[in-house]
Parts: structure tokens; C-alpha cells; sequence
């Protein structure tokens, strides 16, 4: 079953706990605008996750270091969803396009310079924080990535 | 190391200061210990590159400068290149989260280059230890 191999978030979730992680950032006053730019970092993130998911399955030789990418992306999305002022729906399923870990890894830069610019225009310190942190995180993705590539 | 309460754009750039001020004392101490000098004396040049221009900035914006102190408390005991490595990673890790905490109080000309300047850190990071992380201690 190739499906073990993957880690899907919910069962990363209830593996972890990241639930605790969710709810210590209750108060964050988000404006609708920036809440639907939040919800497209959340969905990109998401759709990142599958498409490693789905190279873990096709090309296990990289499974470590997309173990890894899936994992902190997980909780990257954790820490993100704390900033929404009502809980992301359950994740529905995402028509994600297969690509390879070159592609992966060109997509963690593009996703570190889109979050980076958010993070300067966002309104909300902490998220701006976040934001900052989740793309100097996915810089290191990239290299992860390419690394293993290489 | 260091620490400043970031409420605005003047304590912001302040802190990046301090922390350039520190990063490159502690890489002095890091390159006595490491088996390659040069790849420490390489980011004591990044991070004076960095100060200087901060330092252009706080001249340009009419904000005296927070100076470097005499010395600065390592956050972690170095007796090897090992050691000093692992320095190197924390280092590194706390200037992201120095940077990130930044970013939002930042005047946007200073956003794009310090937004750059974050990515930098990162890969800094990933050089000295080989691993990624989700988020950085600060």
C-alpha cells in the first residue's frame, strides 16, 4: 500500500499534538483581507505537502528529506491556522499537479519570496513574525531539496 | 546574547545592530576554533557589511547608533571545531528570528534588503548544520 509511506496531517496532528500548538493564540484581530491571503499561504503550504506526499510514494530514495519538508510544513500550517479567527474547514482534496524534486524545491523559493513579501505588508506583528520565519524555513527546504537531488 | 524590546522601527533597527554586533564578535571566537578559519572570517564580513549599512541608515534617519560592547556572553561553550560549528548554527538561528521579529516595524526601504538578508541567515544555518528547521529560537 503506498500510502504508508506518506504522512498525512491528520495523523501527523494527533501523532504530535500539534493541537496545543492551535490554541495558545486566540486573540489576533485579523482583517478579512489579510485572513483570505492567510487562507492562500495555508492552501499553497497544503498543496506543497501533497505534492511531497506523492513524491515519497513515486521516489522513495528521497523520503528523508521530504519526511522532512512534509513535517514542518505541517506545522507551519498549524502555527498559521492559530492566526485565523475561526478554525480552517477540513481540508478538502486538492488537485494537485505531480512534480518532480527540482520543481519541489523551486517551489519552497517561490513560496520563501511570496511569504516574505506578505510577511511586510501584513498588519499583525506576530503573524508578520511567523510569516518571516515559515519563509526563512522554507529557504532551507529549497536546500534540503536540492540537496538530495543532487 | 543580546536582547532588545522591538515596539517600532528605531528599536528595530537597533536590534539588528546589536545582533550584527554580536554575530561578529562570536564568529571571532568561532574562527580561532574552526579546523577552516575562513569560513567564519567569510561571515564576519557578511555581518560587517550588514552593520556598516544599518550604521549608513541610523547616520542617514538621525538615530545614534547602539555600540558594540566590549564583549559578549556566548550562548554556548566552544573547545573544538565541533563546537564551534554548533555555535555557528545558533548564531545563524537567532539572527532569523532577529530578523523575523524585524521585517514588520522595518520602513520599506529597509524591508526588501533585511527581508534578503533573513534568506541569508537561513542558508547560513542550513551550511553549518545540514538540517532544516520550522521555526528559530530567538
Amino acid at each position: 500500500m503506498t500510502t504508508s509511506a506518506a504522512l498525512s496531517r491528520r495523523g501527523f496532528l494527533a501523532l504530535l499534538g500539534i493541537g496545543v500548538l492551535t490554541a495558545c493564540n486566540s486573540e489576533l484581530a485579523i482583517s478579512p483581507q489579510q485572513d483570505t491571503r492567510l487562507l492562500k499561504v495555508i492552501h499553497e503550504k497544503q498543496e506543497l505537502v501533497e505534492q511531497a506526499n506523492t513524491l515519497i510514494r513515486t521516489k522513495p530514495k528521497y523520503i528523508g528529506a521530504l519526511t522532512v519538508v512534509v513535517t514542518q510544513n505541517l506545522v507551519q500550517i498549524s502555527a498559521l491556522e492559530a492566526h485565523l479567527p475561526t478554525p480552517e474547514p477540513s481540508q478538502s482534496a486538492i488537485q494537485i499537479n505531480e512534480i518532480d524534486i527540482s520543481a519541489l524545491a523551486k517551489k519552497c523559493l517561490t513560496l520563501s519570496k511570496q511569504h516574505l513579501k506578505l510577511a511586510c505588508q501584513v498588519s499583525d506583528s506576530e503573524l508578520s513574525r511567523t510569516l518571516a520565519q515559515i519563509a526563512a524555513s522554507e529557504t532551507q527546504h529549497q536546500m534540503l531539496l536540492n540537496e538530495s537531488a543532487s | 546574547m543580546i536582547g532588545f524590546n522591538v515596539s517600532d522601527r528605531d528599536s528595530a533597527v537597533q536590534d539588528l545592530l546589536a545582533s550584527c554586533h554580536a554575530a561578529i564578535y562570536a564568529y571571532g571566537v568561532i574562527a580561532a576554533y574552526l579546523s577552516d578559519a575562513d569560513q567564519a572570517l567569510d561571515r564576519i564580513a557578511i555581518f560587517r557589511n550588514k552593520r556598516d549599512e544599518l550604521l549608513a541608515w541610523c547616520a542617514n534617519n538621525g538615530l545614534a547608533p547602539i555600540p558594540a560592547r566590549a564583549a559578549y556572553q556566548l550562548d554556548s561553550e566552544i573547545t573544538d571545531d565541533a563546537t564551534a560549528k554548533a555555535l555557528g548554527v545558533l548564531l545563524e538561528d537567532r539572527a532569523c528570528a532577529h530578523w523575523s521579529q524585524a521585517l514588520f516595524y522595518l520602513p520599506p526601504q529597509l524591508q526588501e534588503t533585511e527581508s534578503k538578508f533573513l534568506q541569508t541567515c537561513a542558508i547560513r544555518s542550513f551550511e553549518w548544520s545540514g538540517l532544516a528547521k520550522p521555526f528559530f529560537a530567538g
